[in-house]
């Protein structure tokens, strides 16, 4: 029952990471439009932002699946030896995850895979959106009380 | 109505299977050549993009490269891009060179002058530097022809993760360059008094120009790959802003929007855009004799639909393309008219190839 709780709190915190990292990349890339002179109406901007959710998942997802599986199994193991709060864990992992998995597929492909995420501010938005996300695993995993 | 368009459909049809083709492969083993140019009836240069710059005599690779080459920055799409030769080249033996230059850090696009002697390249001299700097290996555009007037124009790709810059005018990325042959700025170029802007701009607002010609009004037409979709080609004029990255008629790979825009004020519109992308590698005007009812055609060779696309043009109008060459099932990064009309393609692979095309 802990275990089934725990995947749905993750797959709860890979859907919450995804949306908000790409909302939150969507409204870098319109930014960088409006810096060039381009207007962007309300109206467009939430066309966009919806288009990207869905548009940008397939491939997003997976990166924020294995980032956010790694840091909670990471978080997991530190919180047996290390005595800070079990949440805490999660929080920060969730966090660096995201960042070190952006930086690490653009180490690999030589150039940034989310645009939205390619300059410091759109990469800690990203970080910020991996911290959400572990909070929501926090929130919903049986976290032990005493250090919750 | 039903009559005309029918005889219409046939026409073209008939037009567009005009010729049956004949493909010898005279070069193998070359490292994905970037690019090709005859010197005279018999002789080509051929550049790879490891840096190698080849002989091509009587329609045979020479074993023996050219020494001289500047060193060349290999890695990702970066390399020896581009081959020109000086409009006096029988008199000076004069040619330019398009390349990559620097570390994985801090690299850029740069164009030298050389004089070819024989075997060697002498009194190589670099005249031009993309500014700034890039810490990435892609898109770096690299074509180079003359102008009518002797001018140089070069085009240089915005860098991938830098595709902002193509909008603003205070560095080279995403822009075409004209430069004279001495790397120094022509006096009467667009932006020359223009405070902020680097006075070599030409046009802006380009993501990867990688096909670049006069054409038969001595007008210019580019090629740029696009992201997923959106590839284009343009006629390019000076001050025009085409548009990248604030408009674009492809998505970003991640499946984002690179700009919920395709069209917007004071943004040129492309002659043609493709969707989805055949990834425009090189281009050549068609003027030979070997395929006549071509004459006047923009032939674009095409990597990801490993094809070449005959564009036929009346003005700015699109009046006819045609997808050719398709059965060779190759990459194909550029594509030349040879001396007498025949049609040379260079694939782009480890093992490249030249292919000769003539009509059966």
């Amino acid at each position: 029952m802990k275990f089934i709780k725990a995947v749905f709190a993750y797959l709860l915190a890979v859907l919450t990471t995804t949306a908000l990292g790409s909302v939150a990349a969507t409204q870098f890339v319109l930014a960088d439009l409006r810096m060039m002179g381009v207007e962007v109406p309300l109206g467009v901007r939430l066309e966009t932002t919806v288009h990207d959710i869905i548009g940008m998942s397939p491939t997003f997802a997976p990166i924020v699946a294995a980032a956010l599986l790694v840091a909670f199994l990471v978080a997991a193991l530190l919180t047996r030896f290390i005595p800070l709060p079990e949440r805490l864990w999660y929080l920060v992992g969730g966090c660096i995850a995201m960042i070190a998995a952006l930086l690490l597929v653009k180490s690999v492909l030589g150039g940034s895979p989310i645009a939205g995420a390619n300059d410091t501010f759109g990469l800690i938005a990203q970080g910020i959106a991996g911290l959400v996300g572990g909070w929501t695993f926090a929130r919903l995993c049986p976290v032990k009380e005493s250090q919750s | 109505m039903k009559m005309i368009f029918a005889l219409l459909i046939l026409t073209l049809s008939t037009a567009a299977n005009a010729y049956e083709f004949e493909y010898e492969t005279i070069v193998t083993g070359v490292d994905h050549p970037t690019a090709l140019v005859f010197i005279n009836q018999y002789t080509a240069l051929l550049t790879e993009r490891n840096g190698g710059l080849r002989y091509i005599r009587d329609g045979q690779l020479d074993p023996v490269p050219i020494s001289g080459v500047p060193e060349v920055f290999v890695a990702g799409q970066a390399g020896l891009f581009d081959v020109l030769l000086d409009p006096e080249f029988n008199e000076n033996q004069t040619i330019y060179l398009s390349f990559a230059q620097g570390s994985a850090k801090a690299n850029t696009l740069k164009i030298a002058r050389a004089t070819l002697n024989d075997h060697e390249l002498q009194n190589v001299e670099v005249i031009f530097s993309v500014q700034p700097l890039r810490d990435t290996a892609f898109h770096y555009g690299g074509r180079m022809i003359f102008l009518p007037d002797g001018t140089l124009l070069l085009t240089s790709g915005e860098g991938f993760d830098y595709r902002t810059k193509a909008q603003f005018l205070d560095n080279h990325f995403g822009k075409t360059l004209r430069i004279n042959t001495d790397g120094s700025v022509p006096a009467d170029n667009p932006y020359i008094d223009t405070e902020d802007a680097l006075p070599e701009i030409y046009s802006y607002g380009h993501r990867n120009l990688q096909g670049l010609v006069l054409g038969i009004n001595q007008e210019i037409y580019a090629h740029e790959h696009g992201p997923m979709g959106g590839d284009e080609l343009n006629l390019i004029e000076p001050t025009k802003n085409y548009g990248w990255p604030a408009i674009t008629n492809g998505v970003d790979y991640s499946g984002a929007h690179v700009s919920p825009y395709s069209s917007y004020a004071g943004m040129e519109q492309p002659l043609v855009y493709w969707v989805p992308s055949i990834a425009p590698g090189g281009m050549t005007l068609y003027t030979g004799q070997e395929f006549p009812q071509w004459q006047g055609n923009l032939l674009v060779a095409a990597l990801a639909e490993k094809s070449v696309r005959r564009v036929a043009l009346e003005g700015r109008k699109i009046v006819q393309q045609e997808t050719l060459f398709t059965d060779l099932e190759q990459r194909l990064r550029d594509v030349r008219t040879g001396p007498d009309g025949e049609i040379y393609l260079l694939t782009d692979a480890d093992d490249g190839k030249v292919i000769r095309v003539t009509a059966k």
